[in-house]
């Protein structure tokens, strides 16, 4: 009976589509710098750094949970709460610790919403084949450089 | 048959070694590159100097025509990967990825890999081993420990020493797969005698350990 | 009338999630950042309940808790735990505070444990209608201090619902409030024969494993304990 109720709390967030829990894992430029967007959005936010000082990077009006632990672990991600969360964002310096937790949250937890941030575009294909969503900043920020210098017109 | 293995350290040295003696084509994947000159001075391998968790390094390393590929870097996230590389994008049908943390393997079999092994795991079972039973090797813990090959040296005390295979009870999860007796090896029949000396090799099911070894020697530990 | 809810915790971060998950409700909301200043603010009005984080500077939230029920005040306490720590639950619940939440959680999280605390005052004997309702009135038998009716709404739930640790982990409070651990154990077993992750009973069975080896004799240096909240319980004892 518990396994039933389980499967019905996921299909019941995905329904809903709701982003009020979000797990950060990563509390760098990218990862506190969300955080605290997020927080003003007054979503609830969770950020996961191996490294306490990586905090300091967090607003002052910054109104969620830190947990100073490696998110590699899988009790750290219980201990987030992982199972509940709306929304988990990786955003480590690692491609594949993003993935592998990325991975985490989206087959074992059943997170509806997951995203990871990949910085060597030549694995993009890896996570298409698991159906990851990614953002890619390297990518992202040479279109950007493209579209200012030659315009938008152009087709990538 | 063409082999990949992704990492470095004194495990892939041995293992490459190994696998050369059998005959296999290997090829080595590794970061850093003094090592990779070293390897390939050691070697009569190909040795690939990039980060194997890059397609097209694999790529490189021969992935399209290879028939297995080892990941065994110290990092369980980069192991995950290039197995998950090597299956999904390149449809390698054989995937070992070593973990380091115990925890992951689970993890990693939920996400897809097959053959997953923690040297942590294999290495304290193996200690453990040893040290409560002397005469007992357990040889090959296979199926993250649910299949057990022993191999047992026939002591004079065991209760079956001169005794037909068939007169035997042993569990019904458990089968004598061979006899070592002096430099022959002995397929044992209904009617073989098991003999002072010979070393049998058992396998059961990890369960049925205990079971096996009452049968045979006539007590547990 | 809108209910009075004083949020107590030294963070402020976690004031602000709190004040946000809690915003529509209408709650009237107060925050006190430390312990003092948290009993000053009881002892001058009164609230319908009170969230207390355990680990503050100054006056932990234990110390509140006791030095609350000592004056004789009754508030509803939720008590705030950090992950990582072993929850003095029974110590807690002796002193009459029975609702945990661990950090993080998730808005619901909160939104549901404040409203059924909140709402576990009108429940009335005769109008029991699910497992939840015997449950939540079980926990306000203990907080009264009626432990044997208690006992026996619990017993009532874990029929009611076969597949709950819930019941059993209570079951298991009440038989250690009686000083029969072993029995104890057996309730947070069972609990996790059910639900291997319930952390709660997890929890209480780690704990007094812990108990159960200081009172064999065994010294523990308390230096060696940092922040391990099962020392410090022997020394009160």
């Amino acid at each position: 009976m518990l396994k039933i109720m389980r499967e019905m709390k996921v299909v019941r967030k995905i329904s809903q589509n709701r982003d009020d829990y979000i797990i950060i894992v990563g509390c760098g430029r990218l990862g506190s710098h969300l955080a605290n967007l997020l927080s003003k959005a007054r979503k609830s936010v969770v950020v996961i750094d191996k490294e306490e000082k990586a905090f300091n990077r967090l607003s002052e009006e910054f109104s969620g949970f830190t947990i100073e632990a490696d998110a590699i672990e899988i009790d750290t991600l219980l201990k987030a709460k992982i199972d509940k969360a709306d929304v988990v964002v990786t955003t480590t310096n690692d491609d594949n610790t993003n993935i592998m937790i990325a991975q985490i949250a989206k087959s074992i937890y059943g997170v509806p919403k997951v995203i990871a941030r990949l910085f060597e575009p030549a694995r993009q294909k890896i996570y298409e084949e698991l159906e990851i969503e990614t953002l890619c900043p390297t990518v992202l920020s040479a279109l950007e450089f493209k579209n200012i210098i030659v315009g938008k017109e152009m087709e990538d | 048959m063409n082999i990949i293995i992704v990492g470095g350290g004194k495990k892939v040295h041995f293992l490459t070694k190994s696998f050369i003696s059998k005959g296999y084509r290997v090829t080595i994947v590794n970061n850093d590159k003094d090592y990779c000159k070293k390897l390939a001075r050691m070697h009569d391998a190909n040795i690939v100097y990039g980060d194997g968790t890059k397609p097209y390094i694999l790529e490189d390393a021969g992935i399209a025509y290879s028939h297995m590929v080892i990941a065994l870097t110290p990092k369980d996230p980069d192991n995950l990967v290039i197995c998950q590389i090597a299956e999904k994008i390149y449809k390698i049908k054989r995937t070992f990825a070593v973990v380091n943390d115990p925890k992951n393997i689970d993890i990693f079999k939920k996400l897809g890999i097959d053959t997953v092994i923690s040297t942590s795991d294999i290495i304290s079972s193996l200690i453990e081993q040893k040290v409560s039973i002397d005469d007992i090797t357990n040889l090959i813990p296979i199926e993250e420990g649910k299949i057990a090959i022993m191999e047992m040296e026939m002591n004079i005390d065991y209760p079956i020493i001169d005794k037909k295979l068939s007169e035997i009870t042993l569990p019904k999860d458990a089968i004598v797969g061979c006899i070592i007796r002096g430099n022959n090896t002995v397929i044992p029949r209904g009617d073989t005698i098991i003999q002072r000396g010979d070393r049998l090799i058992v396998l059961s099911l990890a369960a049925a350990q205990p079971d096996v070894l009452k049968s045979i020697r006539g007590r547990v530990d | 009338m809108n209910k009075k809810i004083l949020i107590v915790d030294d963070e402020k971060n976690i004031r602000m999630t709190l004040r946000h998950c809690l915003k529509e409700q209408n709650y009237d909301i107060d925050i006190a950042i430390n312990g003092d200043e948290a009993l000053n603010k009881i002892q001058n009005q009164k609230f319908d309940l009170v969230l207390l984080d355990i680990k503050m500077p100054g006056l932990t939230g234990m110390q509140v808790l006791e030095k609350l029920r000592n004056r004789g005040n009754d508030v509803n306490i939720i008590m705030m735990t950090a992950y990582g720590t072993i929850e003095k639950a029974v110590e807690a619940m002796k002193l009459g505070a029975i609702d945990f939440i661990s950090k993080p959680f998730t808005p619901d999280e909160i939104r549901n444990i404040v409203k059924d605390v909140l709402s576990r005052q009108e429940l009335k004997e005769e109008k029991l209608e699910n497992f939840k309702d015997i449950i939540e009135f079980a926990k306000k038998c203990i907080l009264e201090k009626r432990y044997d009716r208690a006992e026996e709404f619990l017993k009532k739930a874990v029929s009611m619902d076969v597949d709950s640790p819930e019941p059993h982990n209570l079951l298991g409070v009440l038989s250690e409030f009686k000083k029969d651990v072993s029995n104890a154990q057996k309730h947070y077993r069972a609990a996790l024969a059910l639900d291997p992750t319930y952390e709660p009973a997890n929890k209480n069975l780690e704990r007094t494993a812990q108990f159960r080896y200081t009172q064999a004799g065994i010294k523990l240096d308390v230096k060696d304990n940092e922040g391990d909240e099962g020392s410090e319980k022997d020394k009160s004892k």
